[in-house]
């Protein structure tokens, strides 16, 4: 429960919503509201918290919501429940490169201490006559290499480690 | 169900590299398939205008509801055989939507040769009716045909797999209740005239339209007897005495109009239910797939990327990220569709075929369909490997591909090398509808292997009667070796055989996937059963 979370000016949000007879129920903090979203016409919908019913306009782009009401333009954004929660603990799992098959080291991309980022080349690696490029999963600084160019390795070998930028 | 993050970095120079080689391997594409499509001898257009008979493109543009799709099957089979000259294979086929049905349409070409019968013609029309039986679909026949090609008969009439499994097929499909309707648009001679006998409606147009085991001239030779086309087997006869035909129409309009109206007729299936929610655009550009896709089929892609531009909204639930990483597993959206998609991202190990087996009897347990996007090397190989059991462990993935009962459908996105090509439910297994990316390529092994392979057996040989080659010696063995390979691994001889189902531009992959989902719907998925699993 209340792994749904909404973005609201950097505050994030955690709700839940529920189905009733008239409407809906959500569930916001400890506080429960009634409240129904009726759709007038592809340009507004009727929104009704506690019962004041007010105009609103929607876009959804993505994950991005756009809304407009009462004179105020508001942007929220959906944090899938599985993505928040697996950022809390990250790092560690992602923090070694291992070798995804046995081979060799085509090239090497990177040096010890060099920063990198998200989907930056490491290194490129042959096995089986394929080449593939590992690709940096997180940000953060290079803390060892293992392996030289054209050196093999085996299956699961660390090829090199990473660690947070200081 | 958690979107799935692009790693991809669209203003890198990988990226525009590899885009700007992919729109030419479209644009060949796309350039080949309106060639086989239109390109037709001058001559041949104005004797069908001469004839009153409409090009095979506008018959069935007439046949299917305005503004529906046309999935079309193997636009470029036989593009590579016969010098060129049989476009297509001589005749349409592909699901369509005919009076709010989806059905099969297999249409004679009466533009390539006369519509004559060549043996990958028959190849062709066979398989589309293999597809409506898999799939209990609906078929409509546009028949024109001057019969089979003679000089080449001995490789399409008598073979169990010939002409004769047309009419073995046509006769299943109506047992199972898979309605036919032929519309008899110009002659169908021998063979060809049982395809309207055996459908279940029949409409002939008056004129054109002719039905009779010989023709006038072979009648003459056999018994003397001297008879008109119309006498012998023209529509008012066929519709007013022998009763082989139903409907006497007298335009190719109005038998197309009839034979839609008679389409609307058939019941309609209660389609197979499976998990479905309303659809969703990915969230990721498909035509990124070209900044993706390496020029060198040696070089890897994460299958993550293409994953995110097919499926919906680009949200995937992948089954044991940790384990086997070389085979992706997990479960997403295509049109609305609930999936199952197996993707390689390596080589298959001990770990990711068995990864894969559970996987496949998850998607049985639940009714799922799935998908295999293949990019394969094989499995792996070597003394740690076979002593693992990687042998028993790919066998076990090979039966559950086998054995699995949802309907299956297979993208060649890359390579497709090797006994992984049967783990990722090559076209021995009957997946329901194969298709292949314009740059795919498909053999037992890699070219360079293979004539390498052969270079070492011919050294050794020689080695053992005390020979040595010389460099040139060796070149002149693994050249031609290399040159058949390379010719015949193309994704344009495997579609000229009808190893697949067509060439796709990879954009077009979700729109196909989503109709050969809708269409695989109308057949029951059947009860659960394997064979054993070799522990």
């Amino acid at each position: 429960m209340y792994n749904n979370a909404f973005v609201l000016n950097d505050e994030e949000l955690n709700v839940a919503i529920s189905r009733t007879k008239n409407g809906y129920l959500l569930y916001i903090g400890d506080d429960v509201l009634p409240i129904n979203l009726h759709k007038e016409n592809d340009d507004f919908s009727i929104l009704t918290v506690l019962g004041k019913r007010q105009a609103v306009m929607l876009a959804v782009h993505g994950d991005d919501v756009h809304i407009h009401m009462g004179g105020e333009t508001y942007l929220l954004k959906y944090r899938n429940p599985l993505d928040r929660l697996a950022a809390k603990s990250r790092g560690a799992a992602d923090d070694f490169i291992r070798a995804p098959m046995p081979g060799s080291i085509v090239s090497l991309n990177i040096a010890i201490g060099e920063a990198v980022s998200a989907g930056q080349t490491l290194l490129i690696m042959e096995s089986m006559k394929m080449e593939s490029t590992i690709l940096a999963p997180r940000d953060g600084v290079v803390a060892t290499v293992n392996f030289e160019k054209g050196q093999t390795f085996d299956r699961n070998a660390v090829l090199l480690t990473l660690e947070e930028k200081a | 169900m958690k979107r799935i993050e692009s790693r991809i970095n669209t203003s890198s120079s990988d990226f525009r590299a590899n885009k700007e080689n992919y729109l030419k391997v479209v644009e060949e594409f796309r350039g080949k398939q309106d060639k086989a499509r239109y390109d037709r001898p001058r001559r041949d257009m104005e004797r069908l205008d001469k004839q009153n008979k409409m090009f095979v493109r506008d018959r069935i543009k007439q046949l299917l509801d305005t503004g529906t799709p046309f999935l079309e099957f193997s636009s470029l089979a036989a593009n590579e055989a016969y010098a060129g000259e049989v476009p297509g294979a001589g005749c349409v086929t592909g699901i369509g939507i005919v009076a709010g049905r989806e059905v099969v349409i297999n249409a004679g070409d009466a533009s390539v040769k006369g519509g004559a019968w060549y043996p990958l013609t028959t190849k062709k029309t066979v398989r589309a009716l293999d597809i409506a039986i898999e799939n209990r679909l609906p078929v409509v026949h546009l028949c024109d045909s001057a019969g089979g090609f003679l000089p080449l008969q001995a490789d399409l009439f008598a073979d169990k797999y010939f002409s004769g499994r047309i009419f073995r097929n046509q006769c299943l499909l109506s047992e199972m209740n898979a309605q036919q309707v032929a519309v008899v648009l110009g002659h169908c001679t021998a063979g060809g005239a049982y395809v309207p006998a055996l459908s279940d409606y029949s409409v002939i147009v008056r004129g054109t339209g002719a039905i009779f085991l010989a023709g006038p001239p072979l009648v003459k030779a056999a018994t003397g007897e001297d008879v008109t086309v119309d006498e012998l087997g023209g529509c008012d006869m066929h519709t007013s005495v022998s009763g082989t035909a139903d409907y006497p129409a007298s335009s190719e309009e109005e038998a197309i109009a009839m034979a839609r109206d008679i389409v609307a007729q058939f019941r309609r299936q209660s389609k197979t239910v499976i998990e479905w929610q309303e659809p969703e655009d990915p969230y990721y550009d498909a035509t990124e797939l070209y900044g993706i896709i390496p020029p060198d089929i040696k070089q890897q892609f994460d299958m993550h990327e293409v994953i995110a531009r097919i499926v919906d909204a680009s949200r995937f639930h992948e089954y044991q990220p940790n384990y086997g990483k070389t085979l992706i597993c997990g479960y997403a959206h295509i049109w609305g569709f609930k999936v199952g998609i197996l993707a390689n991202n390596g080589v298959l190990f001990d770990d990711s075929s068995l990864k894969g087996a559970h996987f496949i009897e998850l998607c049985n347990q639940n009714k799922t369909p799935l998908i295999f996007l293949q990019n394969i090397t094989g499995f792996m190989v070597g003394r740690d490997y076979e002593r693992a059991g990687i042998t028993k462990d790919g066998a076990k993935m090979i039966m559950a591909v086998a054995c699995s009962k949802v309907p299956k459908f297979t993208i060649m996105c890359h390579g497709s090398f090797g006994a992984g090509n049967y783990g990722m439910s090559g076209r021995a297994f009957d997946s329901r509808l194969l298709f292949s990316w314009p740059h795919s390529q498909i053999s037992v092994m890699g070219a360079e292997q293979a004539a390498n392979t052969l270079a070492d057996v011919k050294i050794r040989q020689l080695a053992r009667q005390g020979k040595e080659l010389t460099n040139t010696e060796i070149a002149e063995i693994r050249e031609p070796v290399l040159a058949e390979f390379k010719r015949k691994q193309s994704a344009y001889w495997a579609t000229s055989e009808i190893w697949d189902d067509g060439i796709l531009d990879p954009v077009d992959t979700r729109n196909a996937l989503g109709m050969g989902l809708s269409a695989a719907l109308n057949a029951p998925i059947a009860d659960l059963g394997y064979g054993i699993f070799r522990m």
